[in-house]
């Protein structure tokens, strides 16, 4: 039902990418609305039977399949040591797998690291402008995401001038200067006070809102992944795997009363508890 | 302003102590000489003294030159390759451990007496805080950082010149300041015994001079001369990374 409605505006479904891309706010407003991701052969990122095996033999990742459909939130949550943030960095090319493969849709992705990790030497625009000069870009769009995420008037700052959200901030802008299909964040916003994480969360969402990339975040705060995502998946440690998969029914746009209902404590208490029996 | 007024006091005060007990205890002047006698030596000799400054002054400059430029080329092809680094990196080490002294005989050897040994010597001590504080600084780059530039493809070059150089900057500037003060320290240990030969002779070949004529005033006023050389150009190189590093540093 919820299908065919997206299809009865004929837009061309059997792609994702370019259904959240270059089209206009209806239909995915409709789809988040619906809670649904396109339907879509090729999902925005998939992972597959992923095994990763140290040389010690310690075993930190055992057979995990994650998949993310385009334009879907997706976090995962688990305890330090689970092996969440080697998942993501495979994601990412920056570790090989054992076993298993990764296929990101499209192939463009940007990435948050835990840590702001701007260059101390270069301006708040400099920085976020990096990834297109790396790449000997013409498309100069450093500005406007600074304005996008709330830096405008920052522009000539350096990052130590900056406060830790803000700096955070310039990292997510930095992540998007490439418009990428698909974010992988590696608990960005761990290290922040909890006002400014609700508030970085809430801001986070509205940029998804906008130009709807495949999410696929990192987490330990159970409250956090709920509030920001379509689907959670907990993950449990000594090896790692995906032991859980819950759906978030809320609907977006999100605001910050949903963390005061009963639902979202209910299922935040469900998911702390599955993540506490995993942990062992 | 306030704050020359503590290190004033302290340097007045000492003065007049020396001049004093030189002058109550009768202490004999090629033993210890006043300060008025010292200042009358430097004024007597200072058509000496200034040109043996300046030849010393230029020895520590070429040998902190050349050091900073050599030193910043090892640690570049250091950075480049871990093997390169490794295989040679201990040897850098055992080679620094080496005393000036005791090679001394084959500088005079291979360069003979005069301005090059003495430029040599000056490099050979002041070369390893610039090799080991630009290595760390080229190499020793958070891991995050590095996984950012790889996320992008970054290219070899892109890395050396957006990330490493930049990186490498605040280390190097340590190094170089380190270096400064030893280049000085150098130019007079090469003067000492590879300083003569010349028409012209440094401070460090003046100070071996008079102190074996035992003019010990005049030996005394060499000295502040070589101690205020070494102030000057560390004071110098500490001002260009100052103006180096302002990027580095709050507003």
């Amino acid at each position: 039902m919820a299908r065919s409605l997206v299809e009865g505006v004929s837009l061309p479904c059997n792609n994702g990418a370019r259904v959240k891309k270059g089209n206009g706010p209806l239909p995915t407003a409709i789809m988040h609305a619906m809670n649904i991701a396109p339907e879509d052969s090729s999902p925005a990122f998939r992972a597959a039977q992923l095994q990763l095996v140290y040389s010690g033999g310690t075993v930190a990742l055992d057979n995990v399949n994650v998949e993310v459909q385009a334009g879907e939130f997706v976090s995962i949550v688990g305890p330090s040591g689970c092996g969440k943030s080697t998942l993501l960095k495979i994601a990412a090319g920056l570790l090989v797998p054992s076993d298993g493969s990764v296929d990101i849709h499209g192939g463009s992705m940007g990435y948050v690291f835990q840590f702001p990790t701007l260059l101390p030497w270069r301006t708040v625009l400099a920085n976020v402008g990096l990834p297109l000069e790396l790449h000997r870009s013409e498309r100069n769009e450093a500005a406007e995401l600074l304005r996008r995420v709330g830096l405008e008037g920052f522009e000539h700052a350096y990052p130590r001038e900056l406060s830790g959200g803000m700096q955070m901030r310039a990292a997510l802008a930095r992540a998007l200067v490439t418009r990428p299909d698909l974010l992988l964040l590696d608990e960005p916003f761990g290290a922040l006070d909890a006002i400014t994480r609700h508030r970085l969360n809430e801001e986070l969402l509205d940029l998804w809102q906008r130009d709807h990339w495949a999410a696929l975040f990192i987490t330990h705060n159970v409250g956090e992944a709920v509030f920001l995502s379509q689907r959670v998946l907990v993950m449990s440690p000594r090896p790692g795997k995906i032991v859980g998969s819950y759906e978030v029914p809320f609907e977006f746009p999100r605001s910050p009363e949903l963390r005061a209902t009963a639902a979202f404590a209910e299922l935040t208490g469900r998911i702390s508890l599955r993540l506490r029996e995993s942990a062992g | 302003m306030k704050k020359l007024i503590p290190p004033f006091t302290t340097f007045v005060v000492l003065i007049v102590v020396w001049q004093l007990a030189v002058m109550a205890l009768h202490v004999e002047p090629f033993l210890l000489p006043s300060p008025i006698a010292v200042l009358q030596a430097a004024i007597e000799n200072a058509h000496v003294l200034l040109p043996a400054a300046g030849l010393t002054a230029a020895g520590a400059l070429c040998g902190f030159t050349a050091s900073f430029l050599g030193g910043v080329l090892i640690a570049f092809i250091f950075s480049q390759s871990e093997w390169i680094r490794r295989g040679f990196f201990p040897y850098a080490i055992f080679l620094q451990t080496v005393p000036v002294v005791a090679i001394a005989p084959l500088i005079i050897l291979w360069f003979d007496t005069g301005f090059q040994s003495v430029v040599i010597v000056s490099f050979i001590i002041s070369l390893f805080p610039i090799i080991t504080n630009a290595t760390a600084g080229l190499t020793q780059i958070d891991p995050a950082l590095m996984d950012l530039f790889s996320l992008y493809k970054a290219k070899r070059l892109q890395v050396l010149f957006k990330l490493r150089l930049p990186h490498a900057v605040p280390s190097l500037v340590t190094g170089a300041r380190i270096s400064s003060g030893l280049s000085v320290i150098g130019a007079i240990v090469g003067e000492f015994f590879a300083g003569y030969g010349n028409d012209q002779f440094g401070l460090g070949y003046l100070i071996v001079l008079t102190s074996g004529q035992l003019k010990t005033a005049y030996l005394f006023a060499a000295i502040l001369c070589a101690t205020l050389l070494g102030f000057a150009i560390f004071s110098l190189v500490g001002w260009l990374s100052e103006r180096a590093l302002r990027r580095w540093h709050f507003k």
